[in-house]
């Protein structure tokens, strides 16, 4: 049965096909009540809407300026727009990608062709985005996606929330850099400072972030740095016997610094507190915190300006300490934390916290038998030395003081002589039992030294001096007299504090 | 003209063949005219809207998309869309002019009653139409078109072209009514 739309059509057309309406009623009376006044509607259209034609002049310049079109079209060049041309490529390479109907039967172009060609957009622009990143990710420092390729690196640390997934990116990134300074010098090419820097930057950033671990994710870490330092270190060594004399400087400059992050590594898991006290941005909660000696606390006590700067004390050689015999140990060497690469190869001791490195230790030790002083020093000193020091003319078999002194003493105490100054024999100094400082503010002589003033100190000092040395040798330049709170833990006496490593006046032993 | 020549006329206009524009032009610049001036009621405009259908039809034949068959239905529908255009620009719908102009009469009384209804009262009724609906109308009781060839220019299903039919010829029966109860 037809719906009333198509009967109403059939009754329309046979309405403007010219038949007589009422007899187009009578063909369906049972529709005749409803078709009746619909189509009196439609058969009222018929001439309801009268055309004004312009005039007969008017139509023939319309239609000479359409001729004249035609005739300028057809000398017109036919641009093919470019998404044609893209089309007629793309058939060429894939001919039953697209219909061969040319025809669209509509003026605009239907919806399937526009859908296609967005979708052929939006994978070219995908499709070329992600070709890049790939491109830019095996990229060499010499290439111009080498940026996006540090962009994309850190744009994974930024992702990265967790301390230890950002160890191990760094981690991954020192390894790219070594591989991509090895895959320089291989090319022929010399790796720059900047190649080298960035790897030294991302060991560097590797540690600290690896300090900053719990015991457990550090020693993942460390683990995972250590294979990775030997087989870069193996690749780099390798490396190094087939390329050139540059590249070969700069690829063992990189072994180097990959071999010393070895170290650290290797430093890190047999000892991880001192690892994070070397590394660490900041002491992890289960790290211990260093002893807070009393002196430190009273090193503020003396008023600044009369705590002399780093240095020498008057008597003291400004160029490095008196060793003449070259036997005895310098203090120096037994500074493990804080001065780092700076000690001597062998150099271990008890000394865990640091101390200042600016001290010159036991300067005057001219007969090379003495025992430096603060060999159980453990956790260091102030720095601003000045003035006498203990065992400073200890010239033959006196204990330096200080030995027992194991958490140090004042800065600013006792600027004057202090004991065992004058100690050039079998003079027992005192002390000897002070193991926990004393107070600062003595500034006298202390010790066995009796009060004397300054200058008489001195020219004692100069004695001692000769008798250690036989050979003639230039006086040193007359230095002012010490202040008597001028001295710090280089000249601590034992009344007046605990000597330090590098040469407190008391608790010498015998 | 029947199928198979058009079809020749059109592959020799899509080869720029001038005597085969022509003779396009000739057979279908009045009737879109008619077309153009019916929606917008304006003889400059209609003709200013009528050439800017042939342009189309040429720039298409020049990118190698004109039509190859159902001319007459593309180029209503580039009237339609060039019509679409013109009030766009224009930022309001133009109310067609009024023409007092009774319509034809005719001898049976049914005919007579609907000559009583004016041009105006006409053009009244097609403004309250949907666009779908008057286009409609006008493609098919006045231009003369048939359902494929509405269908093809409004771009819509031959079904819909019934409905909307149906609907447009209620509606106008609906604002006839009163004009012809007033005039009666």
């Amino acid at each position: 049965m037809m719906d009333f739309d198509t009967i109403l059509d059939t009754a329309a057309n046979r309405l403007i096909g010219g038949e007589p309406l009422p007899s187009i009623l009578a063909d369906d009376p049972a529709n005749a009540e409803s078709l009746g006044p619909l189509l009196s509607v439609a058969a009222s259209l018929d001439g309801a809407l009268p055309v004004q034609l312009p005039a007969p002049n008017q139509f023939q310049a319309d239609r000479d300026a359409f001729l004249a079109q035609v005739q300028f079209l057809q000398q017109q060049p036919v641009p093919v727009p470019l998404p044609v041309r893209l089309k007629e490529w793309i058939v060429g390479i894939f001919p039953g990608l697209f219909s061969n109907r040319t025809y669209s039967g509509k003026e605009h172009p239907r919806m399937s062709s526009l859908l296609i060609k967005a979708m052929l957009v939006f994978g070219l622009v995908l499709g070329t985005t992600g070709g890049t990143a790939v491109m830019a990710a095996n990229s060499l420092p010499d290439s111009p996606l080498f940026p996006l390729k540090l962009s994309m690196e850190q744009a994974r640390l930024m992702v990265a929330g967790d301390p230890a997934e950002q160890a191990q990116l760094r981690l991954e990134m020192a390894q790219v850099r070594a591989q991509e300074m090895t895959q320089l010098a291989l090319q022929g090419d010399v790796p720059d400072e900047a190649v080298q820097t960035r790897l030294q930057q991302q060991l560097n950033l590797a540690l600290q972030l690896a300090a900053g671990l719990d015991n457990g994710q550090m020693l993942g870490v460390l683990t995972q740095a250590r294979a990775m330092v030997q087989a870069q270190t193996q690749q780099m060594t390798q490396a190094q016997a087939q390329v050139g004399e540059p590249a070969q400087s700069a690829l063992q400059q990189a072994t180097r610094a990959m071999q010393q992050f070895g170290r650290d590594v290797e430093t890190g898991l047999a000892d991880p507190l001192a690892f994070r006290n070397r590394f660490g941005f900041g002491r992890p909660a289960d790290a211990p915190e260093p002893l807070s000696p009393e002196p430190q606390q009273k090193q503020q006590v003396g008023p600044p300006e009369e705590a002399p700067a780093a240095g020498p004390g008057p008597n003291e050689d400004p160029t490095g300490p008196k060793c003449p015999a070259g036997d005895c140990e310098p203090v120096r060497t037994r500074q493990q934390s804080s001065q780092g690469d700076e000690l001597p190869a062998g150099a271990q001791n008890q000394h865990q916290y640091g101390q200042d490195a600016e001290k010159p230790a036991n300067p005057d030790c001219p007969g090379g038998d003495c025992e430096p002083v603060g060999d159980a020093n453990k956790y260091g000193q102030g720095d601003t030395t000045g003035g006498p020091h203990g065992d400073q003319d200890c010239t033959s078999d006196c204990e330096p003081a200080g030995d027992e002194n194991k958490y140090g003493q004042d800065d600013d105490n006792s600027g004057g002589p202090h004991g065992d100054q004058d100690c050039t024999s079998d003079c027992e100094p005192v002390g000897d039992e002070n193991k926990y400082g004393q107070d600062d503010d003595t500034g006298g002589p202390n010790g066995d030294s009796a009060e004397e003033p300054a200058q008489q100190q001195n020219k004692e000092q100069e004695q001692s001096t000769q008798q250690a040395e036989p050979a003639p040798q230039p006086q040193p330049e007359p230095q002012p007299a010490p202040d008597n709170s001028g001295s710090s833990d280089s000249g601590g006496s034992s009344n007046s504090g605990g000597s330090s490593d590098s040469g407190g006046g008391g608790g010498g032993k015998k | 003209m029947s199928n198979d020549l058009e079809q020749a006329r059109l592959r020799r206009a899509n080869a720029f063949d001038r005597a085969a524009l022509a003779a396009i032009y000739d057979e279908y610049q009045q009737p879109i005219y008619r077309y153009v001036y019916r929606n917008v009621g304006e003889v400059e405009i209609a003709r200013d809207l009528t050439a800017e259908v042939f342009h189309r039809f040429l720039q298409a034949i020049q990118r190698e998309q004109g039509p190859t068959r159902h001319l007459r239905a593309w180029l209503y529908r580039a009237a339609h869309n060039s019509v679409i255009d013109h009030f766009r620009r224009q930022k309001h719908r133009q109310h067609l002019p009024l023409n007092e102009e009774l319509v034809n009469t005719r001898d049976d009384p049914v005919t007579l009653a609907e000559g009583r209804l004016s041009a105006a009262a006409v053009r009244a009724a097609l403004q309250e139409l949907t666009d779908d609906q008057r286009q409609v109308i006008i493609l098919k009781f006045i231009e003369g078109l048939s359902n494929a060839e509405a269908a093809n220019v409004l771009d819509k299903p031959i079904g819909a072209i019934k409905s909307l039919q149906h609907r447009a010829l209620a509606a106008l029966q609906r604002h006839l009514a009163v004009p012809q109860q007033e005039m009666w």
